[in-house]
């Protein structure tokens, strides 16, 4: 399904919501299908793959490029009413109605826009006419990735842009006095993604070989989290579980710590209400943390082969 | 029931079978992962490592579109 201006909904239950993340689902598989096997399927098909996953980035960029710090925004939404459906769970907070671009700067999202754009132009044939919005959108990414790098460990925060500055005053919906914002956290799933994605940009020529060693950087922070036992285990630690789109600072920053994969169910403490509990247009208490940050969760597992693949061999 | 399961595929290779290891998932689609990696690399690499054109039919297929209400 299409949202009135023409974008993919990210979701079923996520109606008219275009999510950075979406683009890493789709858009380099009918790129790489268009340039592999479309034709010999369907005459004509090739053409319209390519199409369809340029004008999906283009869209998406036009929406959420937030010219400040050449990031991208977690999501917009193209519903008629400005209302975003099925953000109930996990995060229980929802973009306010008729705000339509999300309010955020999420690593692991613009992680996943950059590497499913880079891996389109990776089969994007070289005279197709987009091809150069998309390579603005890797040169941004990439500047901003290059500017809100952490200096001492190479990783990215999981709000990209806040680093280790003070947070909020205001972590919650405007006007809420109760909810101060919480500090920001390194993420490993996203730093991993993005060394994959920078250090593939410059290999196939997309972005400077300056950001080859932003990447190195980025990789090694990375691999400081990665653990491997005596017996050969390997323990990724630091990565935040799937997250929906939030309307807050909280929503991303609040997050529960543990090493396992337990998420709870209601989330720690036990008093903690569930999304049907909390009151439309409220945030969580502060105790009640919806995002879990855990060891070994498949995005990180995911990461690191990426990334290694890139730099690693 | 286990995530991951492996299968045994025969492919024909010149001078005999080759013996190769394939890994199905037999996760469900579970609804409240928001961002995961899609296993397209895998149709690609499933239907180049072994010419089987169901393979190929998987990919065609998300090439189809389908009338919504």
């Amino acid at each position: 399904m299409k949202n009135p201006g023409g974008a993919f909904w990210h979701k079923p239950a996520y109606p008219n919501q275009q999510w950075l993340d979406g683009i890493y689902m789709s858009e380099p598989f009918i790129t790489r299908f268009g340039a592999l096997y479309a034709d010999s399927q369907l005459a004509g098909d090739s053409a319209d793959c390519f199409s369809t996953a340029t004008t999906q980035i283009k869209i998406l960029a036009s929406h959420t490029f937030d010219p400040q710090t050449k990031l991208y925004f977690h999501a917009w939404n193209g519903a008629a009413d400005g209302v975003w459906l099925g953000l109930g769970l996990p995060s229980k907070t929802p973009v306010r109605t008729g705000i339509v671009v999300s309010p955020i700067l999420w690593a692991r999202s613009i992680a996943w826009f950059l590497a499913g754009t880079v891996d389109v132009l990776e089969y994007l044939p070289a005279s197709h006419p987009d091809r150069q919005a998309l390579l603005d959108v890797v040169s941004n990414i990439a500047q901003g990735l290059k500017t809100y790098q952490d200096p001492a460990t190479g990783l990215w925060y999981q709000v990209v842009n806040q680093m280790d500055a003070p947070p909020p005053a205001n972590g919650g919906y405007a006007g809420e006095t109760d909810k101060p914002g919480q500090p920001n956290w390194l993420e490993t799933s996203s730093s991993g993604i993005f060394s994959y994605a920078l250090a593939k940009a410059v290999r196939l020529g997309y972005i400077s070989s300056d950001y080859l060693a932003v990447a190195k950087k980025g990789w090694a922070g990375v691999k400081s989290r990665i653990d491997v036992g005596t017996d050969g285990s390997v323990n990724i630690r630091g990565t935040v579980v799937g997250m929906s789109v939030g309307g807050t600072y909280n929503a991303y920053t609040n997050a529960d710590f543990r090493t396992d994969l337990t998420t709870g169910t209601p989330p720690a403490p036990s008093t903690c209400k569930t999304a049907a509990q909390i009151a439309p247009g409220a945030t969580p208490t502060l105790d009640c943390r919806y995002t879990y940050v855990r060891d070994n969760v498949p995005q990180g597992f995911g990461a690191v082969l990426l990334a290694a693949s890139e730099l690693e061999f | 029931m286990p995530e991951i399961e492996p299968t045994i595929r025969q492919r024909p290779r010149p001078g005999g079978f080759v013996r190769r290891l394939v890994f199905v998932s037999l996760a469900p689609n579970d609804p409240t992962v928001q961002d995961v990696i899609q296993p397209s690399n895998l149709l690609f690499g499933m239907y180049a490592a072994t010419n089987d054109a169901r393979y190929l039919k998987a990919m065609s297929s998300t090439r189809q579109t389908s009338t919504t209400s």
